[in-house]
């Protein structure tokens, strides 16, 4: 009960100062005129008995003092008195604090910039209603069963499985999700849209509530079912907002669908809308695979869900289940899965930052002990005026703590602008064609998952306070804990005793760290400039062709047939090239770097050659190529001509790649000569192109293999896939943008453009990955640099300090600066050489498991290793120099005098 | 009579609870009464007075409250808690049990 109040006094005392402040003077005023008055009533003279009062009063102004004290003040006091103080002195030694805010925040901001990326990938959950209970069903398909030779981890199901699960799981409810893609037209454009069939369970596992309207329901889980749930965004931008969305109906891919639910803004962000899923009977020939997502039912954990999983699915599968040996199914929490790529990396950085954070400790740690002998005189006077030991102790960790603030919030912007400059490298920023086909797409948009919740916030701004303070503490403590044993009177006697105290041992320490932080800083350095040095080959690889071109996907809606689809493809091609601005244009079924569309591969050779039984190595990348497409991808033309609308009758026409014509003939030409692949027909050969690279390459040895290029033509077993145009203009290829959409909307308001950019930004987005790498690891490789150097410098500067006395000796004996300088030196050398050696050693072990990531080098790069090592050991020469320089200014007078 | 005898800390706050705990007073007013109430015999030092006050305040025992005296003027009257009062008591036993004690020491030797 009593605390409270006390509480509320001591923070009235606090805000409401002045106004505390002046109460007491008026009852100390009330007591004296009292006191007067009653002096007055015994027959004095006012002006006695005012005196009289005040005499007996006593020190009124320490009567003050005291009452504040006594509600407590008094600690608060000293604590402004100590900031203040602190403040004063680091402004007096800007060299001092200048440093070690510097290395402070570099540590601080590391770590923020570390934390916050860790607390939005790996701390956050999923924002979802008991994101923890979401669970994926997964099979361990062993190498043996897989069609690729490998083992696999998947979550994908054959969609005919799914109804099992459905029906027979206990532990789990289910629901399938398919991607799905619907062009929708409006008044002025026709855009495409990504979407979701799904299970109407879907909705409920993921726990999600609808912003307007209702979900899915079960009966609607068939192939004619018109309902839909859109996103916010999709009712805003092509309902308007319109209140009665329920009303309303939406056409996709000329499908009419009503409304029924509209999906809150902050969650599903890349997804359009969601139709019902439904299960298509598999055919022989072709399976379609489905995602799943399931949610542990009520009071279920997740061990019983994966026990029965497991006997589930070795049940569907007809197969008997491995006595030892893993599971084959199992069950994962979708949270886990969707960072189980990372948290390994995110683990290892933390525990990275915390040595860095200690390392910084430790050296501004050692740069208050250097600085700690020119304040020893200060501290002496302070004791000689009273001061406590406790008292010093206190003002020497204020002056920590204040140190490491002012760092910390120096750190805070460093990160902020690191966290700022890394975020977008890490995202693609890639059509979808072009990015990898594995995974949901939502994961794979940047190298780091949820990269966009990254963010310095309240949470982490509180992080940075706490570290810094505890920071602050942990590297002032030993310094005043040490300067803090100045005696009142024997401060020279135990000035000379400190430096006697054992200081190899504590240059030991120094070194060891000094070392260890050289050896950190090479390694990284070592691999930072690997990767930067692989990033630079790799974008210097010739590709064969001119990237500044423009490609789009050509979208027509679903109902349209492979023929149609061509036709139109043709039409807009030819529309294009009559543009003024337009150069070339051309279309193809897979442009070059594209993981989406038809992939062929065959035995293409010369007819009078055998093609059954050939190598795959040997088979012949086949893509299909408009008359003008090379062309606008500004491939070169070897020999004969390009691909031409062939007359009717004739044999269709190709163009071979000089690896082709060096595979198949040799040093002979191959134009006129007719091709035969496989079953599919006769070919002939019209012109030879320049080799070009139609994925990137892993190696700088690899070759880009032969492939040959031939007319579009309607296959049997077209897929309806969409053909993707290069367009080469006049000047920059995105300013025809505008032109290119009014001439396909003029062919048919029913298609549209989709994955507009130029090949230059797909080469860019290709790179994302480890130019992400290269600047992550610069941006350690600089500050651990950095804190190394600083690292230094402290270890030299307090070995200087401690030795003042043997080199004032030393000089009084007559040694020259030259050999002063020479001593530090010599010690500086050394712990660079060994530092730096280790650091080598350090990297040829570390950079082991580089190998995958390096393009055209190996990981024991020579140059890379001798420019590392040359050029950091000379900034670190220099960062010797100064305190190497602050020896020899030793005046032997002064330094003796000290004794 | 002999020179009044200056009241040590701890005593001073068990004889200012003591004082108010019949009514409210001001700082003077106290002072007055522990001087009137001992005969002279107890005289409180002016300098400890007022930061006896304020820590009694600050660690809960009293209470503060600006009113007019019977001369007209503004005083801080100073009043017991709840919390004060049952510490009152505590603090009475203890110096009764003190002070019988110290009493049969003198008095036997």
């Amino acid at each position: 009960m009593r605390w409270p109040d006390q509480l509320r006094l001591r923070v009235r005392s606090l805000l409401r100062r002045g106004r505390v402040d002046e109460e007491l003077s008026r009852e100390l005023r009330f007591h004296l005129d009292q006191q007067t008055d009653e002096h007055i009533a015994a027959g004095m003279t006012p002006r006695d008995a005012r005196f009289a009062a005040l005499r007996e009063m006593g020190n009124v102004l320490r009567i003050s003092e005291e009452c504040r004290d006594a509600r407590g003040l008094r600690p608060l006091d000293d604590l402004k008195q100590d900031v203040r103080y602190a403040l004063r002195t680091l402004a007096r030694n800007p060299g001092f604090a200048g440093v070690s805010i510097l290395t402070l925040a570099l540590g601080i901001g590391l770590t923020t910039g570390v934390f916050s990326v860790v607390s939005a990938v790996l701390l956050r959950p999923l924002p979802y209603d008991d994101a923890d209970r979401l669970v994926a069903i997964v099979e361990n398909v062993p190498a043996a069963e897989n069609f690729r030779g490998v083992a696999m981890r998947t979550s994908a199901m054959n969609q005919d499985e799914i109804l099992w699960w459905r029906t027979h799981a206990q532990t789990l409810h289910v629901a399938a999700a398919t991607p799905v893609r619907q062009t929708i037209r409006t008044a002025d454009r026709t855009v495409r849209l990504s979407g979701l069939r799904v299970s109407p369970t879907w909705f409920e596992i993921y726990g999600v509530q609808p912003a307007r309207g209702r979900w899915l329901r079960p009966d609607e889980e068939r192939p004619d079912a018109d309902v839909i749930v859109i996103s916010t965004a999709m009712w805003r931008e092509f309902l308007g907002s319109d209140p009665r969305v329920l009303e309303r109906t939406i056409v996709l891919d000329a499908r009419s669908y009503r409304v029924v639910g509209v999906m809150p803004a902050n969650v599903f962000a890349n997804i359009a809308f969601w139709l019902p899923f439904f299960a298509e009977p598999s055919t022989p020939d072709a399976t379609t695979f489905v995602s799943v997502t399931s949610r542990l039912r009520d009071g279920v954990s997740l061990e019983a869900a994966a026990a029965e999983v497991n006997v589930l699915g070795h049940q569907l599968r007809g197969i008997a289940q491995e006595p030892d040996g893993p599971a084959r199914f199992d069950v994962v929490r979708v949270q886990d899965q969707a960072i189980a790529r990372v948290r390994p990396a995110l683990r290892i950085l933390s525990v990275a930052v915390g040595a860095v954070l200690i390392v910084v400790c430790a050296n501004v740690a050692n740069l208050l002990l250097a600085r700690g002998a020119s304040r020893r005189r200060e501290i002496e006077i302070r004791r000689a005026l009273g001061a406590s030991r406790g008292r010093i102790v206190r003002q020497m960790l204020t002056e920590s703590i204040v140190l490491s603030v002012v760092g910390g919030l120096a750190g805070t912007v460093i990160a902020t602008a690191g966290v700022q400059l890394v975020k977008p490298l890490a995202v693609y920023g890639l059509p979808e064609a072009f990015r990898s086909a594995l995974g949901p797409a939502v994961l794979d948009r940047s190298v780091l998952p949820r990269i966009d919740e990254v963010t310095i916030n309240g949470g982490v701004f509180t992080f940075v306070l706490a570290i810094a303070v505890v920071t602050g503490v942990l590297f002032g403590i030993a310094p005043a804990l040490r300067l803090s044993r100045v005696e009142r009177v024997a401060a020279h006697a135990d000035a000379s005793s400190t430096s006697g105290r054992s200081p190899r041992r504590q240059h030991g320490l120094g070194h060891t760290l000094a070392v260890s932080q050289l050896v950190l800083a090479t390694t990284l350095l070592v691999v930072t400039v690997l990767l930067a040095r692989s990033l630079v080959k790799l974008s210097s690889v010739d590709i064969g062709f001119d990237p500044g071109v423009l490609t789009f996907e050509l979208v027509a809606p679903g109902s349209y047939s492979p023929t149609q689809r061509l036709a139109l493809a043709q039409r807009v091609s030819d529309e294009l090239r009559s543009l003024p601005t337009v150069t070339a244009a051309g279309f193809t079924d897979r442009p070059p770097f594209s993981r989406m569309g038809p992939s062929w591969q065959g035995p293409v050779v010369p007819v009078e050659r055998e093609w059954r039984g050939m190598d795959r190595a040997d088979m012949a990348m086949i893509r299909s190529v408009s008359p003008d497409y090379l062309r606008a991808l500004g491939v070169d033309l070897v020999a004969g001509r390009w691909l031409e609308n062939r007359p009717e009758g004739a044999l269709p026409t190709v163009v071979v790649n000089r690896a082709y014509a060096r595979r198949f003939f040799g040093e002979q030409n191959p134009v006129g000569a007719t091709l035969r692949w496989g079953t599919m027909g006769l070919f002939q050969v019209v012109g030879v192109v320049e080799d070009i690279w139609l994925h990137l390459p892993a190696t700088l040895e690899e070759e880009p293999g032969h492939a040959v290029f031939m007319q579009p033509r309607v296959a049997k077993d077209a897929q309806g896939g969409n053909p993707s145009f290069a367009v080469r203009a006049v000047g920059d290829p995105l300013s025809i943008v505008t032109d290119v959409r009014r001439v396909v909307r003029q062919i048919d308001p029913g298609l549209a453009i989709d994955g507009t950019t130029t090949m230059d930004r797909v080469l860019g987005g290709l790179q994302t990955r480890p130019r992400f790498y290269a600047v992550v690891f610069a941006i350690f490789g600089a500050v651990a640099a950095l804190i190394a150097l600083i690292g230094i410098y402290g270890v030299l500067a307090y070995g200087v300090t401690q030795r003042t006395k043997e080199i004032g000796i030393r000089m009084a004996l007559g040694a020259r600066r030259g050999e002063v300088l020479g001593l530090v030196m010599r010690q500086a050398a050394l712990l660079i050489i060994v530092g730096i050696t280790m650091g080598l050693l350090g990297a040829t072990w570390s950079t082991r498991y580089l190998a995958t990531m390096l393009f055209g080098l190996t990981p024991l790069d020579g140059a890379t290793y001798g420019a590392v090592a040359l050029t950091f050991a000379t900034v670190a020469i220099v960062a010797s120099y100064v305190p190497a320089r602050r020896a020899t200014r030793v005046d032997p007078l002064v330094a003796l005098r000290y004794e | 009579m002999g020179k009044p005898i200056d009241i040590v800390q701890g005593t001073l706050d068990f004889l200012i609870l003591k004082t108010i705990s019949l009514e409210p007073k001001h700082g003077w007013a106290i002072a007055k009464r522990i001087q009137q109430i001992s005969h002279d015999e107890l005289k409180v030092p002016q300098g400890s007075l007022y930061p006896a006050l304020h820590r009694l305040e600050q660690q809960g025992w009293i209470r503060a409250a600006w009113a007019s005296t019977e001369t007209g003027r503004e005083a801080k009257f100073y009043s017991l808690t709840r919390a004060g009062r049952s510490h009152l008591a505590k603090e009475v036993a203890n110096w009764e049990r003190l002070s019988s004690a110290i009493n049969l020491v003198v008095r036997t030797t």
